[in-house]
């Protein structure tokens, strides 16, 4: 992405979004064996080790709000370069149109992956349990209607939306006092205004798949949307939080180990806490997810700033990688549920398997088609 | 108005006035609108109903404003004297009033109406009320298309909001007779969408009437040899 008028590159800002991308691949393949994740995770194996915890949920606080903070960035880089109407064919086309293409192919397939780990996993996961009783009924209750985890595209598309509605309705005065806030008080002012949207669900804040707008998602991602769409407008924002990077980041770990400490044992919802206890999660999950994404940014503004060949490809192939690779890790993981092998090495072939296959799925299915041109961005390798 | 067609420039110059001034009323409106389907999504008896009064309230208020900003206002702030002047017919100004207005509101009309069924289907909300939702928004449509037409051809602030005051006394009452009916009320549970002869009856009739007024006003607008 290149910023400005001029045509200078943000490699960090590629770079950082094709490491968030593997890391989410790592996310969901680590939940199969987080002890948490035991009751809800479709492929969870029977066996599991807290470190897994430790890693998922770390992960979960700052990765998909680095998505948000990106897409608020690009959104502002998009409007000012090329302004509001080439910027809405150029979402609808890259955001709208692959939800509308993949969210039915999606349905098909996990409903396929879920029926095969039904007819061949013999130590079922609770989840895949419930299903075989609900289907066992007389009159299965219908699956509610899902938009996956391609919820982030959808709500993607809505905070876009909102953004047309602020730039028409908030005036210059509003603008100004966000834009003199010192770079600590806008830290402090986004944690605050994450609390009241973690509040109003479980711990950890839940992926909002339902197909229609979660307020909460929108309030929690839009905050980070916001930032990065400050971080555009405002050059010397960036530059501001710098100096910080290490404060932040320690700060983020100790409120994480002490988020990590008052989670309950199980992610039932029997077991979430409630009144004083959850406030003070939902204020320490506030407090990570905002400094370790800010972090995350300005971390790869100092270090991946330059053009790397294996990070432009993770880069070109990410979108995809996004797209496909919940499905493909549900079936490898199903594979290796009844295999007797250590948990470590299924979790490292779950993910190299599901990278492969979601690579080899790119060289076969979109790199020769009209799909690239949608799912592989523009980015050329300069070195 | 087929001769209007003729100054399509001069229309769509018109339509796009129409849309820079209700702009940020419309903007406004989207934002109510995302918030009122949010909380209809939280599928809570509590947060569904009070959605649902909101969502009606913003059909209502959306459809209101728009024909009391973009036609009657234009004479009250004596703007349609400077229209005058313009290369348009009167004919011209009349059917891009009507483009403009029809645009700016079935749009988020039908954003509102697909955003509450899907909330219905996808919520535990029994999709027995997806008749109901669909036939109060068509009525709330062809209220608005009576004040459109009452707008349009009056320029009168006062016959407009007096059809206004009458058509949403009349939401109620519409909204009573129907529940009471029992091809309605008898399906509201149901956990499919019932379309029997009754409602489907109720909703090609509202579909006709609104075609109607919207023809017959093209159709007087037509017949208009000035502005005044």
């Amino acid at each position: 992405m290149s910023q400005g008028s001029g045509s200078t590159r943000l490699f960090y800002l590629d770079n950082l979004r094709a490491l968030a991308m593997l890391a989410g691949v790592l996310f969901h393949a680590a939940l199969a064996y987080s002890p948490m994740a035991q009751p809800f995770w479709p492929s969870a194996d029977v066996l599991n080790h807290p470190l897994f915890d430790v890693f998922a949920w770390a992960s979960h606080l700052f990765r998909m709000p680095v998505f948000f903070l990106l897409a608020g960035f690009f959104a502002a880089m998009l409007l000012h370069k090329y302004g509001e109407a080439v910027f809405w064919r150029n979402r609808l086309r890259r955001i709208g149109l692959p939800l509308l293409l993949f969210l039915p192919l999606l349905t098909l397939a996990m409903g396929a992956v879920i029926q095969f780990g039904l007819f061949h996993v013999q130590h079922k996961p609770p989840f895949l349990a419930f299903v075989q009783s609900m289907l066992s009924q007389a009159e299965p209750a219908a699956m509610p209607l899902s938009t996956m985890h391609l919820w982030f595209l959808y709500h993607l598309l809505f905070l876009y939306l909102l953004t047309w509605c602020g730039r028409i309705l908030l005036n210059r005065k509003m603008l100004r006092w966000f834009s003199e806030l010192k770079p600590n008080a806008l830290v402090l002012l986004s944690i605050m205004a994450c609390v009241p949207a973690l509040y109003s669900v479980s711990v950890p804040f839940p992926a909002p798949e339902w197909i229609f707008p979660a307020l909460w998602a929108l309030w929690f991602y839009g905050v980070f949307f916001g930032l990065g769409y400050a971080c555009f407008s405002m050059p010397a924002l960036l530059a501001g939080f710098s100096p910080f990077r290490h404060y932040y980041l320690l700060l983020g770990a100790a409120s994480y180990a002490l988020y990590y400490a008052l989670l309950p044992i199980t992610l039932t919802p029997q077991s979430q806490p409630e009144g004083w206890l959850k406030l003070a999660i939902t204020v320490l999950e506030s407090c990570s997810a905002v400094l370790w994404t800010l972090c995350a940014l300005l971390y790869a503004r100092r270090w991946l700033d330059w053009d790397s060949r294996a990070l432009a490809y993770l880069s070109k192939v990410s979108f995809w990688l996004y797209i496909v690779h919940l499905p493909l890790l549900l079936f490898v993981q199903f594979l290796l549920i009844d295999v007797q092998m250590a948990l470590w090495v299924k979790f490292v072939i779950s993910c190299g398997a599901t990278l492969a296959l979601s690579l080899l799925g790119f060289h076969i299915l979109v790199a020769p088609t009209a799909l690239v041109s949608i799912l592989a961005g523009n980015r050329t390798h300069q070195a | 108005m087929l001769n209007a067609l003729d100054n399509t420039v001069m229309i769509k110059r018109l339509i796009v006035k129409d849309w820079q001034l209700v702009k940020k009323s419309l903007a406004a409106y989207m934002l109510g609108g995302v918030v009122v389907i949010g909380m209809m999504g939280m599928a809570t008896p509590l947060m569904f109903n009070s959605g649902a009064i909101m969502m009606i309230t913003l059909m209502i208020v959306i459809g209101a404003r728009s024909a009391i900003e973009l036609v009657v206002n234009e004479k009250k702030d004596q703007t349609l004297a400077f229209m005058m002047s313009l290369p348009v017919t009167a004919q011209d100004y009349a059917l891009a009033k009507l483009g403009a207005n029809l645009a700016l509101y079935l749009v988020p009309w039908l954003l509102l109406v697909l955003g509450m069924l899907l909330v219905i289907v996808s919520t535990p909300v029994t999709n027995g009320v997806i008749p109901l939702v669909v036939l109060v928004s068509v009525f709330i449509l062809l209220s608005y298309c009576c004040y459109l037409a009452t707008a349009l051809l009056t320029y009168s602030e006062g016959y407009t909001v007096t059809v206004m005051i009458i058509t949403n006394l009349l939401l109620n009452g519409f909204i009573f007779w129907i529940i009471r009916m029992p091809a309605v009320h008898l399906t509201l549970e149901a956990p499919t969408a019932s379309w029997n002869s009754t409602t489907l009856g109720l909703l090609a009739a509202g579909s006709v009437l609104v075609v109607v007024v919207l023809m017959l006003t093209a159709y007087l607008q037509k017949r208009k040899t000035s502005f005044l």
